[in-house]
């Protein structure tokens, strides 16, 4: 912030960086033309510059800007949704035998299978949803699994240390932890980009820039939040 | 703190059961809607499909999330973020309260 700013300048008017957080929305339809390179340079710079525990830093960056190799990775994605949808989508017709089946799997991993990403698998899974949705730039983050306390969390502030300083550039962003897909079940990917020990995918982010104007302050649900304050407890939403 | 039973815990919903998986609502005005379909382009559920010149949402048939990307996207502000997501059993929805925009 520009030591100019008084608390009452702060008082009237959100400052630039809220703006940037509050009106970032993820971004899923991207123009063919291509990001400027220093542009991501500096989208990594900021996550660069992402706090860690004890510094540790644990993270490993690999930024995908083939058409070609984005284009295959996509579609081992897409294919291995296809081949989940048709273990567990039981919500088609004619499939409701699966539900036993896709029950036990859902508990198994619920947090992969909650209703959205079960939907969202079944849409990518289908061709009816797309998974960088045309964005030219895919930055991919890897965390070293032997990180301090909680590496994914750090890759997270990392992550969006990036996404926020891609928005303040006029860019779009989408995290896609669907990619995580492409590097479970089969070593293909690994082996093509290099992953080994520590490394393990953590999510990833695609950048391009937008078409239309989706920045925007939308509504969004409020959550209670619970005050300590001079000795009394209120909850606030 | 909000909490979630332990009987409720356990219980995978059914993904058929609009009461138990609600998806979200939104109202897309015809009368403002110009039919420019970056709606649609935008949403991540594929809630939004093509109806004749203008986009549509089928509340009950549609996986909505409930982000705002089509309201925020629309030019001519035609669409309302009408009712969240709504989920129960193992995934119940707790802690959310009614949307509002960005308070100062």
């Amino acid at each position: 912030m520009s030591g100019k700013s008084t608390i009452e300048d702060i008082s009237r008017d959100w400052t630039e960086t809220e703006r940037v957080i509050l009106s970032r929305r993820s971004v899923r339809n991207f123009k063919q033309e291509q990001v400027p390179e220093f542009m991501v340079r500096r989208v990594l710079e900021a996550g660069r510059f992402a706090p860690s525990a004890g510094n540790c830093q644990p993270w490993r960056f690999v930024v995908l800007r083939d058409r070609q190799l984005i284009d295959e990775l996509t579609e081992t994605v897409v294919r291995r949704c296809r081949i989940i949808r048709a273990m567990v989508d039981y919500r088609r017709p004619r499939f409701q035998w699966l539900r036993p089946l896709a029950n036990l799997l859902i508990r198994l991993k619920p947090n992969d299978l909650h209703p959205v990403p079960f939907g969202a698998i079944s849409l990518i899974g289908q061709g009816r949803l797309g998974l960088y949705h045309g964005a030219p730039t895919v930055i991919m983050i890897f965390k070293d699994r032997r990180g301090i306390s909680n590496p994914d969390l750090d890759c997270g502030i990392a992550g969006q240390n990036m996404a926020l300083a891609a928005h303040s550039m006029g860019l779009g962003t989408c995290w896609v932890g669907f990619t995580k897909l492409a590097f479970l079940y089969a070593s293909r990917w690994k082996e093509r980009l290099g992953v080994r020990y520590p490394y393990r995918f953590a999510s990833s982010l695609a950048v391009g820039w937008p078409v239309g104007r989706p920045d925007g302050m939308v509504p969004r649900q409020t959550h209670p939040v619970d005050w300590y304050e001079n000795g009394t407890q209120i909850t606030i939403t | 703190m909000e909490t979630v039973e332990f009987w409720e815990r356990i219980r995978i919903p059914d993904y058929t059961d609009p009461e138990q998986v609600r998806h979200g609502t939104i109202g897309i005005d015809h009368e403002t809607c110009q039919g420019c379909f970056l709606c649609q382009a935008v949403c991540p559920a594929s809630a939004i499909t093509r109806g004749e010149g203008r986009p549509l949402f089928v509340a009950g048939s549609s996986e909505c999330i409930f982000c705002g990307n089509c309201a925020a996207i629309c030019p001519v502000g035609a669409i309302n973020l009408i009712d969240p997501y709504r989920y129960r059993g193992r995934f119940a929805t707790i802690g959310h309260c009614d949307p509002q925009k960005p308070r100062r």
